[in-house]
Order: C-alpha cells, then structure tokens, then sequence
C-alpha cells in the first residue's frame, strides 16, 4: 500500500502539499516541530495513491514516497 | 516496499535557509535530482550571484564558486575555460540576471560560451524586501510602485533567442507536478547540450511568497495567471534553430 513519509523537523509548514494533493488526504499538524513550525500529516493513508506529487512539490525535501 | 520518491543526494542534508514556500527551493532540488540521476555530481559546479540565489550554496552538496552581483555568467565561462571537464550551471535571479547583469547575461550568450545559465523570475527584488524589478509585471503593485507598476517587462528568453549562438532556450515553471516534470526535462536537455559544448538558457517563472503578497499555498494559481498574461512557456530556440 503507498505511504508518505514525513520529515517533521525538515518541513516548514508552506502547505505547497497540502494544496497539490490530488486526493485533499493532507492537513498541517495541530502541533509544533523542534522549529515552532506547523508540519504536513496524512490524514486517511488508505486513500493514497503514491503520485508522489507531495514530494515533488515540497521545497524542503521533507517527504519520502513509498509504494 | 520501494521508494519511489526521495530527497536527492546532491542537496544539503541540513534545512534550506529559503522561507517556507519558496520556488527557488524546489528549483534548486529540481537541479539536484537531473545530476544525481545523470551521475555528475563529482564534475557539477555551481555558480551563484548575490541575492536569495546565493542561498542556494548551503542547500548545494557539491562544488559552488561564489560571484559578485550580476558576474554569474562571466564567473560560469571562466571556470569552463580554466576546466572544461566540468558541468557549469549558472543560477541566477531576475535582479541578478536582467536588472545589473543584462551585460553578462547578453554577451556568454553572444560567446555562446559553453554553460547553462538557470534563470529564477519571481517578478521582484527578493532579497532586499519586494522593489519592482525589471521583470516586474504592468500593473503589479510592489513597496516601490503602490500605484502599480507602470513599464512593461524585459523578457529574458525571447531577447536571448534573436542571438545565433544560444542552443537551447526555454522557459519553464515549478508551480505544478505537470510543470515540474517539464522544467526537469528541460534542465536535463540543457545540460546534455552543454557536454557538446553548446550555450542554453532555461528561465523558471517563480513565485515570492514573502514580499509579493501572495500566500504560498495561493502561489500555484498565481503562476498560472503570469504564464496566461505576462510569461507563456515553451521553448524559443531548440538545436540552436528558432522555434
């Protein structure tokens, strides 16, 4: 099954993901990373579909696509 | 269970020192996948002038020549000349490329001096806080033209494709996946051209997402409305012929 893997302390909380995920499965973290920054979680992981959109798109390189 | 998608090798392991959301930042990742996947990263060099495009040093995990503002592409030729082994990549941004540097820019393609100059527009002066650049949209309002902008844009690519020399000239963008896998594309044609010691010029429409007042998660939309009105994309000169 694909999944997403999130480097939480690498992201910076930009949202680029969470707007070019073409299933919407991506929201930001009600808490903090180790920077005081908001970061990327997948909310329904049986929804993905490994594009890896995600992390093409992220600037930081803080998503890894497995499938 | 396979990778399919992973942070390249030849970008730093530590975080970037661009904002949250910067286009720079996934060009300059962008750049770092075409040379692990082409396998040059031991022969690769990268040349950065002042402004954000010199934050792309510390995000670059293989040799980087530091040059003064708007000396990029003359810094690129002379390090080609003194090793012409090497893959010279030029990365330079609009204030950088068409505001002091018009001259160099102009004249490597004029040389047609065998190197690749990446060139990031995002429309205004970054670093120093959101002036108008000379790639600043008519009508855009920046901190230096509240009313709007009132002259019309240079436009780099097609200026550079009336020379006879340049090879390859494209413009390109990273605000969607489809766009992404273009501008890669690109940027990999434009350095195999290099090894046969050809000139090419890849412009990347970017987006300021600190001092253009555009949100980052809105600056896919907003590189859309650019690309309608200002800025098409599409190459301008393929095998040294107009397109």
């Amino acid at each position: 099954m694909p999944m997403i893997k999130v480097d939480q302390n690498r992201c910076k909380g930009c949202k680029l993901c969470v707007v070019t995920c073409p299933k919407k499965i991506l929201r930001m973290s009600t808490e903090l990373n180790a920077n005081g920054d908001m970061f990327c979680v997948q909310e329904d992981a049986s929804k993905c579909i490994g594009c890896a959109f995600c992390g093409m798109i992220c600037p930081d390189g803080a998503i890894e696509v497995y499938k | 269970m396979e990778c399919v998608y992973k942070r390249p090798e030849a970008l730093s392991p530590y975080p970037g020192m661009f904002c949250p959301g910067c286009h720079h930042a996934i060009l300059i990742k962008l750049i770092a996948e075409v040379i692990d996947e082409m396998g040059i990263r031991e022969r690769a060099v990268l040349c950065s002038p002042i402004g954000c495009g010199g934050m792309t040093v510390p995000a670059s995990n293989y040799d980087t020549i530091f040059s003064l503002h708007g000396r990029a592409p003359s810094t690129a030729s002379a390090v080609k000349m003194l090793s012409p082994d090497s893959i010279v990549i030029c990365y330079q941004g609009d204030g950088d490329a068409a505001a002091i540097g018009t001259a160099e820019t102009v004249h490597v393609a004029r040389r047609g001096d065998p190197v690749t100059v990446i060139f990031a527009n995002n429309g205004v002066f970054g670093m120093t806080g959101g002036q108008a650049a000379p790639t600043t949209r008519v009508g855009d309002r920046t901190i230096t033209t509240k009313k709007g902008n009132t002259y019309a844009p240079i436009k780099v690519p097609e200026m550079i494709a009336t020379l006879d020399a340049p090879d390859y000239v494209v413009r390109c963008a990273v605000n969607k996946p489809k766009n992404i896998i273009q501008c890669k594309k690109a940027i990999r044609h434009a350095l195999e051209r290099q090894m046969e010691g050809k000139y090419s010029l890849v412009e990347v429409l970017c987006s300021c997402v600190t001092t253009t007042g555009v949100k980052a998660e809105n600056s896919p939309e907003f590189i859309d409305k650019v690309i309608e009105t200002d800025f098409p994309l599409g190459e301008f000169k393929r095998d040294g012929k107009r397109v």
